[in-house]
């Protein structure tokens, strides 16, 4: 891949597509649907997917598609990234090969919507304790339930489900080995979607509940094998962690450029307000943050293509990518003064945006409970700790 | 058919120009590059083309190749056109030298002559000196016909030749009829260029890229321009505060405008 030119050609249709329509997109709640269409269709949003399906199959394609999508739009990203990583990249990894011929091509070519439903309205960190239900009748599955806060889920025309399937005999099987993907489509019946919530940031990115009432599906629907959901799951999430790393670098980089240019401008006590230390200590905290997270998304690529363990560095940079962009959006917006308080300036729609980084794909409590049991159950076996 | 694409590659049009010291050139450092947006109209044609042809004739040979003469960044906008979906490049490396408008035609034409082209597309004019004379004195060199300024082109029945319009003064437009080899300099409103898409990007790693030496083509054909130096225009002299009460500037105002401004 010429990455070099992937990244140019990329940032040519962004350019043109998206960016003239990421404010009234933000101020609107809209999803840019036409942006959409051009990445998808140019086959961008599949970098990641296997080539005989139009994809590109490189994970350094992958950063770079991520963080130049956020340099425009965080929330453009974060649903391109639900269409074609948490919907297709599951699909790619874990479908037949009927499923991949249909939904993969129906991805790429005709720019249709995917979405990934784990979360539900009393499941949150506690993911493996979900509610819905996949009742196994004959050769088909009767799925029950609802999911909430689910990315692309009013627009979608593809679901993935995550359901408790039981094990022999239904809901016998421990929480963790009963959990059974399911593949459905708009449009079948008993599944229907709620608006988009109104919400804080990423406000493009269309935000929903999904219903399942009686939904009815054969065998075909499965993806993967019927109990092994959890276990599937492990990977593409560790992926989705790191992604967060091209993610804060693109916000970062447009937040510096922003900055930079505007403290050049602004003019206080009759000299440029770039010139106080205070403010260049700012920006040198943002330009920390942005070498860091480059350096470790680097190094995550490195590993997961040696097939190296990087659960540990996964975790730490989406801890570490969400704080960066929660704290510095807030400090570009100090920069700005009263002007980045305003939305022209386009500079607190990035803070708002950075506030989900730590909520969503795992919360940072989350991944600070993760980092602290590996390292303990590492580092105490020398001690003795059970 | 083959059909030859000539393009430069130009500052973008965003970038900010800053002189060399001694104003020998443009400072290169930090200028980003991109294909001369007139360039790419002739890309974009040169590909359709085929497209038209081999839609009508799936089997029939045809051959799309860039041209583009310059120092090894210029690679950068030729791998933008195999992208877009050209067959072939050739990079013709300007070996660190800078050539005027008649050295850079006889190179050219030197290269266009060995590849025995029927068609050649280029920009109307490049947008960063904007001297408009390379193409025709391309031509000249070849002894072939050229339109400039092309917004329509047509192949003829036969595709021995094209139908071209071209607007000029007025809003009236001048259709011509020229039989190949031909060389035609495009104009925007020609076509929209499309995207490189991704398997595009993908597929341009495999493409050939022939490398060539100006040198070569040169022979000792000396500039009939000599370039001296670079200037930015002045600096717009510093604005004037006008103290006092409201009465006063506004006497101070209307005299200035007429006696220093002399606009009123
Ligand atoms: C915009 C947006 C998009 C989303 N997209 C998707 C999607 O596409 N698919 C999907 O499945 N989900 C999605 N989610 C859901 C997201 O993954 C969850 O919100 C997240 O996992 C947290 O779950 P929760 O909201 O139920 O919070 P809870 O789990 O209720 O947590 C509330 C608070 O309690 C803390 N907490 C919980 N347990 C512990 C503990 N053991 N120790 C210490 N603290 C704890 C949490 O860290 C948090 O601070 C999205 C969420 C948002 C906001």
């Amino acid at each position: 891949m010429d990455i070099q030119l992937l990244r140019q050609e990329l940032n040519k249709l962004l350019h043109e597509k998206l960016e003239p329509v990421v404010e009234s997109s933000d101020l609107n709640s809209e999803f840019p649907m036409e942006a959409y269409r051009a990445v998808a269709q140019a086959g961008f949003g599949g970098i990641f997917l296997p080539e005989e399906y139009g994809g590109g199959e490189s994970l350094e394609g992958l950063m770079v598609v991520m963080e130049e999508m956020s340099k425009f739009s965080p929330g453009f990203a974060l649903s391109t990234m639900a269409s074609f990583q948490l919907f297709g990249y599951n699909i790619a990894r874990l479908g037949t090969a009927a499923q991949k011929e249909k939904y993969l091509k129906g991805l790429t070519g005709e720019a249709k919507i995917g979405c990934w439903g784990l979360t539900e309205p009393d499941v949150g960190s506690d993911a493996i304790h979900i509610k819905t239900t996949a009742k196994k009748e004959g050769n088909d599955y009767i799925l029950n339930g609802s999911k909430t806060f689910i990315t692309n889920a009013p627009i979608a025309d593809y679901f993935i489900i995550i359901a408790n399937s039981g094990g022999s005999g239904f809901n016998s099987g421990s929480a963790r080995q009963a959990g059974s993907a399911f593949v459905l489509e708009k449009g079948m019946k008993g599944l229907s979607v709620s608006k988009p919530f109104k919400k804080h940031g990423h406000r493009c990115s269309p935000t929903g509940q999904i219903f399942l009432d009686q939904v009815k599906v054969t065998k075909d629907h499965l993806l993967g094998s019927e109990g092994s959901a959890f276990a599937d799951m492990k990977h593409s999430l560790e992926l989705e962690r790191f992604l967060i790393g091209p993610m804060v670098a693109g916000m970062l980089e447009t937040l510096i450029e922003k900055c930079v240019s505007y403290a050049y401008n602004r003019q206080q006590f009759g000299q440029p307000i770039l010139f106080f230390q205070l403010i260049q200590e700012k920006i040198a905290r943002m330009r920390m943050h942005l070498e860091m997270i480059r350096a470790a998304t680097d190094q995550g690529v490195a590993l997961i293509k040696e097939g190296k363990p990087a659960t540990n560095l996964a975790t730490a940079l989406k801890l570490y990518g969400g704080k960066a962009a929660v704290e510095m959006g807030s400090e570009a917006m100090q920069i700005h003064g009263g002007n980045g308080y305003m939305h022209e300036y386009r500079v607190e729609m990035f803070m708002r945006d950075a506030k989900l980084l730590e909520i969503g794909g795992g919360t940072n409590e989350m991944m600070l409970q993760i980092l602290a049991k590996n390292t303990i159950k590492e580092v105490g076996k020398k001690y003795g700790v059970t | 058919m083959k059909i030859a694409v000539l393009i430069k590659q130009v500052p973008d049009t965003e970038s900010k120009i800053r002189v060399k010291s001694d104003g020998s050139g443009i400072e290169e450092t930090d200028v980003k590059y991109i294909v001369n947006p007139y360039c790419e109209y002739a890309i974009e044609e040169a590909i359709r083309t085929k497209e038209k042809i081999k839609a009508g004739e799936p089997e029939a040979p045809v051959a799309t190749v860039v041209i583009s003469l310059g120092p090894d960044r210029a690679l950068e906008a030729l791998r933008t056109a195999l992208a877009m979906g050209i067959d072939k490049a050739i990079h013709i490396d300007s070996e660190g030298k800078i050539f005027d408008g008649f050295q850079t035609a006889k190179i050219l034409a030197g290269v266009l002559k060995a590849g025995a082209f029927d068609l050649i597309f280029c920009g109307k004019q490049a947008i960063d000196d904007d001297n408009s004379q390379v193409a025709q004195m391309t031509a000249e060199f070849l002894d072939f016909p050229q339109v400039m300024i092309i917004q329509k082109f047509d192949l003829t029945p036969d595709s021995k030749g094209a139908l071209v319009t071209r607007q000029v003064g007025g809003g009236a437009r001048e259709i011509y009829e020229a039989v190949f080899p031909l060389i035609l300099g495009c104009e925007k409103g020609l076509n929209t260029p499309r995207y490189a898409s991704l398997p595009g990007i993908m597929k341009a790693k495999t493409k050939p890229v022939e490398k060539l030496k100006a040198s070569a083509f040169l022979g000792d054909t000396g500039p009939l321009t000599q370039f001296i130096h670079y200037q930015l225009p002045p600096e717009r002299a510093a604005g004037k505060k006008l103290d006092g009460e409201a009465p006063q500037q506004a006497h101070e105002l209307a005299r200035l405008l007429r006696e220093e401004a002399k606009v009123i």
